[in-house]
């Protein structure tokens, strides 16, 4: 039992629709079924941490970064790379501190900004941080406050931090949705489509009673535009969508 | 050259007495037989008193042995002393040393003294440079702005660093290092058997800092006065009272703070019982674990002012607060300030200036030992009203224990960091 330890855990980012700001107070959010825009939020924040962070400045090799569709309502992205395992929480604190922007000194960025020309160049053409207040500010000319917001990401701290974090394992299936917990390519990461690349392909249809739909208007669920009409209605489904939408507690099963 | 081979040459033993390979010179020697050496005794306490400011002569040594003992036998002392101020103390002032000796030497060799505290980088073209995981492990670094990953240039996972920037790196990995290895040393060496002379050595220097120094303000003997708590708990704790769930890093800050004053788990619930989740049960059961009276024993630590604003519950970063690593250091001030009639007086105060001085002062060099060094400066206010307020104050090291009225006044009207910023600007 001596041999018993902790070996190391891969550096884990969740995304994941409940806890973004930007999409608080949506009625469709919370629990429920995200519609398209609010994908592109979500999906946004993964490409802004996978090519600005992981890659560009942390050098992370492509290989080592997994992005997981979590199965539900957002994305996990996953480091696996020896040089990252044994880090401690001090180490990946620090990270999240620069993710975030947490450990700017701000106030020295607001000094060079106002320095004279050649200190300021200098300063400001050094990789990382710096280089990217730059380009915010000259090419998109946004004040310094706005270039740190929208060079900053913020990330769920509690679950880099965690070391001993159970995360839902790929191919594995979502006990609330019934979806796939799959591994999306960074270059498809547009075109994917959860509730539809993520489902289970089966021909076997079963019949479901749908549910009341009036806040999920407008939903696409696997090529099924959700509208309020459909109430009520008791349709034929292939299994992985019944499931999908049962487990949502948008329809129950019909016997028979 | 290998790190050896640095290790033999003479010069760089003298100045770098815990390179690799350098404790071969001094096999044999310990702190139960260091008094069979009464020369290199008196080395030693000569070298303590220098660093800790109990004396003014400084310890030249000319022989590399001399060094690499003169190393590890202070280090040892100190430990064995068991006062961890004195600990704090003398790491500062070794580590300053060690940055002056980088300081005065040329760059290239600092990856060999880097080496040896485990620090791994490589010296191209006037930078240093660090693999990313290898400067995220370090340990130490997280209290200056300009050490922090942001300040740095980073690409592609390779982190740049000025030779001085790396000094300053140097010089807080070692600080930590030989802080956690002396305190780390101390229970044993306490409980162990020392010569007689050397017990005397160890407990005269030990009487001699804490005249000096004062004795450091023990803020669990005084009650808790919660007017004087930090923002961030005074804050949450507000919250709560009003009835409102707040987060459970700012629940873990409000309790091992109010534990960490010595008081009861029943007094801290009471901060929690305006929550409306609250469940006496559950919540006496938190607070004991954190107390460190259940389950594992450990007694939970207050996180650290940097802890707190990577998780969102630091609430202030104006006035004393731009200052402050740790929540308890805040009280500290407070408690000591409002003891001594609203003027900043005493130890706290000292620290807390060299610490604004060697941030923010124009004049104020880093290494600069305050205590030693003049250090002046003038500040020029803001307009105000139409007034030009102009202020000049010079510190002087005889003042530094009546620095009270500056200085209470910087924090009233948090005057300071903005017009030293203002100057330091222009």
């Amino acid at each position: 039992m001596n041999a018993k330890g902790w070996i190391g855990s891969e550096i884990v980012f969740d995304f994941d629709a409940d806890h973004m700001k930007e999409l608080r107070g949506k009625p469709n959010v919370k629990g429920g079924l995200l519609a398209e825009a609010d994908w592109k939020v979500v999906k946004a924040k993964v490409e802004q941490l996978v090519d600005d962070f992981l890659l560009q400045d942390f050098g992370i090799d492509e290989n080592d970064i997994t992005i997981n569709f979590s199965g539900n309502r957002g994305f996990h992205v996953r480091v696996r790379s020896s040089d990252y395992m044994d880090l401690g929480q001090e180490g990946r604190r620090r990270l999240v501190s620069y993710i975030n922007g947490a450990d700017l000194d701000v106030d020295a960025v607001a000094a060079r900004l106002r320095s004279r020309k050649r200190v300021r160049d200098l300063a400001f053409s050094q990789p990382g941080w710096m280089e990217r207040i730059r380009r915010k500010i000259e090419d998109e000319k946004l004040s310094l406050e706005d270039a740190v917001a929208q060079a900053s990401l913020d990330v769920d701290e509690n679950v880099v931090l965690d070391l001993h974090r159970l995360i839902r394992h790929t191919n594995t299936l979502h006990a609330g949705t019934g979806l796939v917990v799959m591994p999306v390519a960074r270059d498809s990461l547009d075109e994917f489509v959860p509730y539809e690349d993520a489902m289970i392909k089966t021909e076997e249809e079963v019949r479901i009673r749908l549910k009341d739909l009036r806040a999920f208007e407008g939903v696409d669920v696997a090529g099924i535009v959700l509208s309020p009409s459909m109430s009520s209605e008791v349709v034929r489904l292939p299994i992985s969508l019944a499931i999908f939408l049962t487990l949502k507690g948008l329809a129950e099963l019909v016997e028979g | 050259m290998t790190v050896i081979e640095m290790a033999a040459s003479s010069e760089a033993l003298k100045k770098y007495p815990f390179l690799v390979g350098a404790d071969s010179y001094v096999a044999g020697l310990s702190l139960s037989n260091i008094g069979q050496y009464p020369r290199l005794l008196a080395l030693v306490e000569r070298k303590v008193r220098y660093l800790l400011k109990l004396s003014e002569v400084p310890v030249q040594v000319e022989d590399k042995r001399d060094a690499v003992a003169l190393f590890g036998a202070s280090l040892a002392l100190v430990s064995a002393s068991g006062n961890r101020r004195m600990i704090r103390t003398f790491a500062l002032a070794l580590s300053r040393e060690l940055e002056e000796n980088l300081a005065r030497d040329m760059p290239k060799n600092y990856v060999q003294v880097a080496a040896s505290l485990g620090i791994r980088a490589e010296y191209k073209n006037s930078f240093f440079e660090m693999r990313l995981p290898d400067y995220l492990k370090l340990k130490g670094i997280d209290n200056d702005p300009e050490l922090l990953l942001p300040q740095l240039p980073l690409k592609r996972g390779v982190v740049r660093l000025s030779p001085n920037v790396f000094r300053l790196l140097i010089s807080r990995v070692f600080r930590k290092a030989i802080t956690e290895k002396m305190e780390g040393d101390m229970p044993t060496l306490r409980r162990a058997s020392l010569d007689e002379s050397l017990r005397e050595v160890i407990n005269s220097v030990a009487l001699d800092f804490t005249k000096k120094r004062g004795e450091e303000l023990d803020v669990s003997s005084v009650s808790p006065v919660e007017s004087l708590f930090p923002p961030c708990v005074k804050f949450w704790a507000s919250e709560m009272k009003k009835g409102i769930n707040i987060p459970h890093q700012a629940r873990f800050l409000v309790a091992t703070f109010l534990l960490s004053l010595e008081m009861s788990v029943d007094e801290v619930l009471e901060y929690f019982k305006q929550t409306p989740d609250y469940d006496e049960r559950i919540a006496r059961y938190q607070v004991e674990d954190l107390a460190g009276e259940k389950g594992s024993g450990k007694k939970y630590s207050v996180p650290r002012c940097d802890t707190l604003r990577t998780s969102g519950v630091c609430v202030c970063k104006e006035g004393l607060c731009s200052h402050m690593s740790h929540p308890l250091l805040y009280y500290r001030i407070s408690v000591e300030k409002k003891l001594k009639g609203d003027k900043f007086a005493g130890t706290e105060c000292s620290k807390l200036l060299s610490r604004v001085l060697s941030r923010s002062g124009p004049r104020a060099p880093r290494n600069t030992g305050i205590s030693e060094k003049r250090v002046r400066f003038s500040a020029a206010g803001q307009k105000r009203d139409d007034q030009a307020h102009v202020f000049r104050w010079t510190f002087l090291s005889e003042e530094l224990p009546n620095c009270s009225t500056a200085f209470s006044r910087l924090f009233l009207h948090s005057l300071i960091p903005t017009p030293l910023r203002t100057r330091h600007e222009r």
